[in-house]
Parts: C-alpha cells; sequence; structure tokens
C-alpha cells in the first residue's frame, strides 16, 4: 500500500470509485486504489497489536497527533486486523486525518477511503462479532454511520452534482447516527444532519429544511456547548434563516472563544478559516485571536 | 416559482469566469428567492454563462450578470446596470415589458410541465372558494408580486394586498407547517410545490381553495433596444441548446429542467392583456 501517485487523476476518480463502492455489493475488504499516501510508516510508527490499536483509535478525537492518525491507518491498511474493520474506528480516522487537511485532493482521497471503510463495515461479516464493543452494538452502527456519512459529505463537498445525487444518503445515514449515536464527536450527528438541511436545496427541490435545520443546530449548540462548530454552524443557520443579528453575533463569539481557548489540534486552522468567513459574510466583528482571552 | 427555483439550484454550482468591462449585462432577478444571496448565486450564473459564451460562440468574459432576489432592488438594477438581457420572473418581465422593449426569447420546459399553476391551499373542510378566505392571513413565499397576484394568478378578481392579511415567507415548507398548526389560513403555492406535497406526511390535510388558469413559464427575454435582433437570435440558440450540451446537461439535470425551448410572442398574450386590462 502507499503506492506514489506521479499523475494526479481527474477530480472524479475517487469519487465514482466511491459511487461504485457504495452501488454495488463490492469485495469484502477492497480499497479505493487511489489512497492518500502514507510515506515510510514502517520506520516511523511503533506497532500496536490489535487490542492497542483500537484503544488508541477509540480515544482519538480532533487534538489527536497527526502522526498517531497516520500510523494508525496505515497499520490499518497493511495489518487489517480482524474485527477492526467491523466498526467505525477506521472511518474515523479518515476523518480525523480529512478534517484537518487544507488541499482539497487530500481531503478527498482520505474522505473516500473512509467511506469504504464504513461500507465494509456495515457490510458484516459473520465471521467475527463486532469488535472491543461493551454494551449496546447499535450505538457503534450509529458511529459507523455517521462516519460514512461526514466522510461522504467530505468526498463530495466540492463537486455538487455529486452530492446532490448524494443527499438521500447522507440524510439517512445521519438521521441514523442521530438516533443511535448522538454523542459521537460531541454531537456530531446532530451538527452534520443540521448543517446538511441547512445547506441543501430546499423544498420542494431538495430535502433542504430550514425548521429541522435550526432546531438540529440548535441542539447540537445547546447541548453539546463545548465544540466550536455547533457554535458556528447554528450561526450560520440563524444567519441564513432568521437574520437574527445578535444571536449570529453571540454564537460566533462563542466559537471564536471556544478556538482561542481550546486545544483543536490539526482542525484548528481549517475552523478558524470556516469562522472568519462567516464573521465576514455576516459582518461581525469577532474578538481578535490573538488577543487576551475574553474577562480577562 | 419554477424559475425561481431552478435559479436556487444552480447556486449550488461550482466556480465560474471573470467578467470584463464593457461586457454585456445579464441581470438575474429571482424575487421570492428566499435566502438565495448574491455570494450564492454568483458561481453558478458564472458557470452557465460560460457554457453560453461558449455555444453561441462569444469569447469569454462577453457577459457580466448581477443578481437579487430582491424586487425593489431589481428595479434599481434595471435602471442603473441597463441590462440586455433579462431572466425573471413572468411578473417583473411584464411589469418591465414596455419601458425595457423586453422580448422574450426562451421558455422551460420542467419536469414534463410548460406552463405554471399557482393554488391557494387550505386546511381540509376549510374554504372552497376565495369568497371564504375574505380577510384571512395568505402566506407563502410567493407573496413578493402583488401586482401580478392580482392582475395574473387572481386575474383581476381579488387585490390579494387588500382582501388577504399577507404573511410573506422565506419558506415555502414552513408557511405549510404554518397551516397545518392553524397559524395560517391558506398558503400560495406553485405547480411544483403543490405535486410535491405528495411526498409531505401532512399532504392529506390540505385542499385547494383556487386554482389559477394555466399560465406561461418565461425564461429568458431581452431588452429590444440593447439586444439587437441577431443577437437576441444567437442567445436564443445558445439556450436553446443548453440542455443538450454536456456542461450544461449537469446544470439542467440537477434541476429538473429539460430544455429551453424558442419562445413565441403569442405565448405570452393573454398575460400581457390581463396585465395591461389592470
Amino acid at each position: 500500500m502507499g503506492r506514489k501517485v506521479s499523475i494526479t487523476p481527474p477530480y472524479w476518480v475517487p469519487i465514482a470509485l466511491v459511487l461504485f463502492a457504495l452501488s454495488s455489493a463490492g469485495c469484502r475488504f477492497s480499497l479505493p486504489d487511489d489512497l492518500y499516501t502514507l510515506h515510510g510508516m514502517e520506520a516511523k510508527c511503533e506497532e500496536l497489536d490489535v487490542d492497542r490499536l483500537a484503544e488508541r483509535i477509540a480515544a482519538f478525537g480532533p487534538t489527536s497527533p497527526t502522526h498517531q492518525l497516520k500510523c494508525a491507518l496505515w497499520q490499518l491498511r497493511t495489518m487489517r486486523p480482524q474485527g477492526i474493520h467491523q466498526t467505525a474506528a477506521p472511518a474515523k480516522v479518515c476523518f480525523l486525518l480529512a478534517d484537518r487537511h487544507l488541499d482539497s485532493t487530500d481531503r478527498e482521497r482520505l474522505a473516500s477511503e473512509g467511506v469504504r471503510w464504513a461500507e465494509i463495515a456495515l457490510e458484516g461479516d459473520p465471521r467475527f462479532a463486532l469488535y472491543g464493543i461493551k454494551g449496546d452494538n447499535s450505538v457503534e452502527e450509529g458511529r459507523v454511520s455517521y462516519y460514512l456519512a461526514i466522510n461522504l459529505g467530505i468526498a463530495v463537498h466540492d463537486h455538487t452534482a455529486l452530492a446532490v445525487k448524494n443527499l438521500k444518503k447522507l440524510a439517512s445515514e445521519l438521521r441514523r447516527a442521530v438516533r443511535l449515536s448522538p454523542d459521537e464527536d460531541q454531537g456530531g450527528p446532530l451538527r452534520v444532519l443540521g448543517l446538511l438541511y441547512l445547506m441543501a436545496p430546499p423544498w420542494p427541490q431538495g430535502i433542504g429544511d430550514g425548521d429541522k435545520a435550526l432546531t438540529l443546530l440548535r441542539q447540537a449548540a445547546e447541548h453539546y456547548p463545548g465544540h466550536p462548530l455547533n457554535h458556528l454552524f447554528y450561526a450560520q443557520a440563524l444567519w441564513e434563516l432568521e437574520e437574527d443579528e445578535p444571536k449570529v453575533k453571540q454564537e460566533l463569539d462563542r466559537c471564536n472563544e471556544l478556538l482561542k481557548t481550546g486545544k483543536w489540534g490539526g482542525a484548528k486552522e481549517r475552523w478558524q478559516k470556516l469562522l472568519k468567513d462567516l464573521a465576514k459574510d455576516a459582518e461581525v466583528k469577532l474578538i481578535p485571536l490573538d488577543g487576551p482571552p475574553p474577562g480577562s | 416559482m419554477r424559475l425561481a427555483a431552478w435559479i436556487l439550484g444552480l447556486s449550488l454550482l461550482g466556480l465560474g469566469g471573470p467578467s470584463a468591462q464593457g461586457a454585456t449585462e445579464v441581470l438575474v432577478c429571482y424575487p421570492g428567492g428566499g435566502n438565495v444571496k448574491p455570494r450564492q448565486a454568483k458561481p453558478a450564473m458564472e458557470k452557465m454563462l460560460a457554457v453560453l459564451e461558449r455555444l453561441g460562440g462569444w469569447p469569454a468574459g462577453t457577459f457580466h450578470h448581477q443578481f437579487t432576489s430582491d424586487v425593489d432592488e431589481c428595479r434599481k438594477l434595471i435602471a442603473s446596470s441597463k441590462p440586455a438581457y433579462l431572466l425573471t420572473s413572468l411578473g417583473l418581465y411584464l411589469e418591465q415589458r414596455a419601458g425595457l422593449d423586453l422580448v422574450p426569447l426562451v421558455k422551460p420546459k420542467m419536469a414534463g410541465q410548460d406552463a405554471e399553476v399557482y393554488r391557494v391551499l387550505v386546511k381540509k373542510g376549510g374554504p372552497t372558494d376565495l369568497a371564504g378566505l375574505k380577510g384571512k392571513t395568505l402566506g407563502g413565499n410567493l407573496l413578493d408580486e402583488p401586482v401580478f397576484l392580482k392582475r395574473i394568478v387572481f386575474a383581476g378578481k381579488v387585490d390579494p394586498a387588500t382582501y388577504f392579511t399577507l404573511e410573506p415567507s422565506k419558506r415555502a415548507l414552513r408557511a405549510l407547517r404554518q397551516l397545518v398548526q392553524g397559524k395560517l389560513d391558506a398558503v400560495l403555492v406553485n405547480e411544483q410545490q403543490f405535486k410535491a406535497l405528495a411526498g409531505l406526511p401532512f399532504a392529506k390535510d390540505l385542499q385547494p381553495a383556487f386554482t389559477s388558469a394555466k399560465l406561461p413559464l418565461l425564461g429568458l427575454a431581452a431588452a429590444g433596444k440593447r439586444a439587437k435582433p441577431a443577437e437576441r437570435a444567437r442567445m436564443a440558440k445558445a439556450m436553446s441548446g443548453l440542455c443538450g450540451d454536456t456542461k450544461g446537461k449537469e446544470i439542467c439535470d440537477l434541476f429538473g429542467l429539460q430544455a429551453f425551448s424558442k419562445a413565441a410572442p403569442k405565448d405570452y398574450e393573454t398575460v400581457i392583456e390581463l396585465w395591461d386590462a389592470k
């Protein structure tokens, strides 16, 4: 794995492979050909046994070092550890890596791989029970749905025709994730489904629904107030749908404060750009990120 | 409005090219367009114009567009930017027709329909005609052009601005939910919205109290004094080829646009008569 790509394929290649995988039964363990390249990982990574790898991945989040994420992905690809591929873990690793890449090609490659891992998990293998799951298996199914959807959303984000074609699948997976694992990624299913309802073409052209967007994003911001994107996306919905300027500013300021005071690892730069772009569109003046913390 | 629907859909499309000084102005007025902002429509319109330039054999950057979803802003832009082409609603076409010498060039065909029908929906068991709705609240996202509604949709029978209490919304689905909840007495919908009701859980709870005549759709109109006949014909031909072009088809397929066909003056005779009758 990790062959060097010397010619950049057309943008649609990884996307087409994703869609092919989604639409067909597919080989049980086939990943896209055009994978994000991981160089020289064998020398750089500590090789973990399956149990430790699963524990490490379970603890991964936005603040996890990129190197550790890459090592985990490398090991998942090369070891294909039995059982872990039945969980959301590989798709989660792909998402966390994709989320911190500014280069769209890298983002799409990682996200496309994440989709395929999620599909492998959903296809199920009767030889293996869900690995290392304590408690309710359906929570893990919810997680798989979440990471399938969020990776798919990233993979098709810049290809609108493909995005529109996949809207119903995105919504379906996210609704399952909201039902089964709403806590994942600090309200991730609520946040992403809410954003989908906000951004999608509105009824009757598409599944866009302002009422649902506002409800879900408000729930995400209120029930999981520690994640900056919950406030950012809620602010976006308020601005687009309600034009409630004071509330928009309140949510943007909250997002700004969380980004400033929290440790968000590799994704922080990209999230800060999203915040700045929305603040500019909404004509909201933010507290400078390099200034003193509010109240100090 | 069906035209508005596909323009909104276009707003999701990707990036376009630059505009040039001295370019021919294409004004896109999308009243009732909800929350479509110029920054959303910009890349979509640039993409469409780039395809049209190629189809019509114009150099890149021949056309420049401006976009608004606000009716008053549209009137200001008509005066200031002096467009040669107007992509707009039937209502604004009728309003501006005489002053700009507007010539309809093409009309869209969407989801098998090439005409528009408006309906006033009420809760089942409610009024079965307009008489029962006098003084009642009327909602929906199609209320931005009350003169058009009076003269054309209601064919002069009622003036909606005074007959109803208008409660315009940017979101059609929200208005329908409010109707079902009893927060509105009626909602005005177009043909596309009416057909899509079947997919909503509360469709069986609603019924039409009024149905308009079939009205023509408008695609693109040319300002006769600024776009000469040869150029108009060239644009009409390019637009007619849009959905048959590989890149153009991508735009058309996304929004249920089957084709653009040449518009004929007789297509609009009836509505022009209604408009001028006041």
